[in-house]
């Protein structure tokens, strides 16, 4: 199970989205949370703090989701930071490239809170 | 009189012409008509780029107005979203007050209301659901509110597609109208430059124009 006092990192260049993610996750009672609008912001991010979770939208400028994750997977010390696409593409030849970079699990944009809390507890459980 | 004879004879009346002066005359007028045809040529086509100029212009000073109203959309529903969220996030919040006064009220009437109490227990379950109902519409409304994200993804798809096709015309004007080649070579070489910012190439833009039609 997911420790509700995780610091959870949400990374999307829209900030209605990092908002809307942000008050479900605070719904679902996590209150450890930033945000950055970028992979690149994130990578900073990433580097100076402890962040236990993931969550990224996919395409996003200067440095996409899919190229975060590529950093995150290659880096020794950033490598078992769970990840959690959330994403309008939903092309399963996308989905299978997102899960061969290393993603946890993914979410097809819109989407709902139970959904979210779903993806949650399954990437906690394994 | 064979084939080869009749050559033989073509070629004399031609050698006796030139040494008379005769053909030179001639080559004169022909080169004379093609000349004044070449000129009536530049000058209808000259009018005829006149009439595609004035289209050209204005489609290329139509795109960034497009692209800026495409912009503003996303703005302009951005700016209303994060108002929904904000409304919705004070809600939440009462809500989650709301739900710690139950609690209570519930407790204070289970330890000091001793009779009757079954009633305004009912009441309090029936508020408490309402209030439970009412934090998962307020949830749904907010993951709905993420339209605004999908909608702007295509938005920024199409002011890029937009974009892109503004810079091919301007490449083109550029290509086949300036005969500075080493103007044109900077002017294309700058449009295709994906790191100039819009404000850069929109100045870039307005040099063309000036170049072409001002």
């Amino acid at each position: 199970m997911s420790n509700l006092k995780m610091k959870i990192l949400i990374v999307d260049d829209f900030s209605t989205m990092r908002r809307i993610i942000k008050n479900i996750l605070k719904q679902l009672g996590y209150s450890n949370i930033i945000e950055a609008d970028d992979g690149s912001s994130a990578l900073t991010l990433l580097k100076k703090d402890k962040i236990d979770f993931i969550v990224s939208d996919w395409n996003m400028p200067k440095m996409s989701g899919l190229d975060l994750i590529k950093v995150i997977r290659s880096d020794e010390k950033l490598k078992s930071i769970p990840f959690l696409m959330v994403t309008a593409e939903a092309q399963k030849e996308q989905v299978m490239k997102a899960l061969q970079e290393g993603v946890d699990n993914y979410i097809v944009k819109p989407f709902t809170a139970e959904i979210l809390k779903e993806k949650i507890d399954k990437i906690f459980s394994n | 009189m064979n084939k080869k004879s009749y050559s033989v004879k073509k070629l004399a009346d031609v050698a006796k012409a030139i040494s008379e002066g005769d053909f030179y005359k001639e080559a004169n007028l022909k080169l004379k008509g093609e000349l004044k045809r070449l000129a009536k040529y530049i000058e209808e086509t000259r009018k005829k780029l006149q009439y595609i100029d004035s289209p050209i212009k204005s489609t290329t000073k139509s795109f960034p107005e497009a692209s800026m109203q495409l912009s503003d959309i996303t703005r302009q529903t951005e700016e209303a979203t994060h108002k929904v969220i904000s409304l919705t996030e004070k809600i939440l919040d009462d809500q989650s007050r709301l739900t710690e006064i139950l609690k209570n009220l519930k407790k204070f009437v289970s330890n000091n209301i001793k009779k009757e109490n079954k009633e305004i227990k009912s009441i309090i379950n029936n508020i408490q659901n309402i209030n439970i109902s009412n934090k998962k519409d307020l949830i749904d409304l907010l993951t709905a509110l993420s339209f605004q994200d999908l909608t702007g993804q295509k938005i920024k798809k199409i002011i890029s597609l937009v974009q892109d096709v503004e810079t091919k015309i301007l490449v083109l004007l550029v290509s086949f109208g300036l005969v500075d080649k080493k103007k044109r070579e900077e002017m294309v070489s700058e449009l295709k430059d994906p790191s100039k910012s819009i404000d850069l190439k929109q100045d870039l833009v307005d040099d063309i124009l000036a170049e072409f039609f001002e």
